[in-house]
């Protein structure tokens, strides 16, 4: 694992992505309930951007996106460890989270939609990556 | 569980020998990270993976670990003799 950011650095850019990531859902959920407009459709070219940009720096280019998707074989025990708790917390969290947004939902009776489905795939996926970026130390 | 903190002379050793932490990480099949946080006691080794350490400087695991403080080498010497 290549972690060249500090992981001050690597923190702001877990918490941009996660901005980005909530802008981008209720950015679409607002537009869907009144009328898409220049303005609507900005944050959401906004969200995106930020979206691509902390995912680029925070996790791409320090390689914590390709460690944490490494197979088992080729990690060491301190690896498979840190892996292992990372994915666990994920789990954990991706749970609490996901339930809140369905019973959320149900409690305002609307519709799923698909950049929520979206939203929520991309997050089940980048969390253990999140959680690495978030506590590793700088080796 | 709570887990007790494991003391070690990993980092005193591997410079006294003139390796590399890559060299070490290399020896006993671990990422080069894992010997800083071996070396900065963040990380308590497994069994295998320490008498893979103690095989490399050829010295026995008790010397190279210990739960409780090291002593400098300097005292041990001193005290031996």
């Amino acid at each position: 694992m290549d972690q060249k950011k500090s992981l001050k650095k690597r923190r702001l850019g877990v918490v941009l992505n996660y901005i980005g990531l909530i802008l981008l859902m209720i950015t679409y959920e607002y537009a869907e309930t009144t009328a898409w407009d220049t303005l609507l459709v900005s944050l959401e070219i906004i969200a995106i951007l930020i979206i691509l940009i902390s995912f680029s720096f925070t996790y791409w280019k320090t390689s914590l996106w390709q460690f944490i998707h490494k197979p088992f074989k080729e990690l060491d025990e301190r690896e498979l460890q840190l892996t292992g708790n990372s994915l666990r917390y994920a789990y954990a969290i991706f749970t609490t989270i996901a339930l809140t947004i369905f019973l959320l939902y149900s409690l305002f009776e609307r519709n799923f939609n698909i950049v929520l489905t979206v939203s929520l795939i991309y997050f089940a996926h980048i969390l253990p990556a999140s959680i690495l970026a978030w506590i590793e130390k700088e080796v | 569980m709570k887990i007790r903190k494991l003391y070690n002379r990993i980092a005193i050793l591997r410079q006294e020998r003139g390796i590399s932490r890559k060299e070490l990480a290399e020896k006993i099949g671990v990422n080069f990270q894992t010997i800083g946080y071996l070396e900065r006691e963040e990380y308590n080794p497994s069994l295998d993976l320490a008498f893979r350490i103690s095989e490399v400087f050829g010295l026995p695991i008790d010397f190279i670990f210990s739960t409780k403080p090291l002593k400098p080498l300097s005292q041990v010497l001193i005290e031996k003799f």
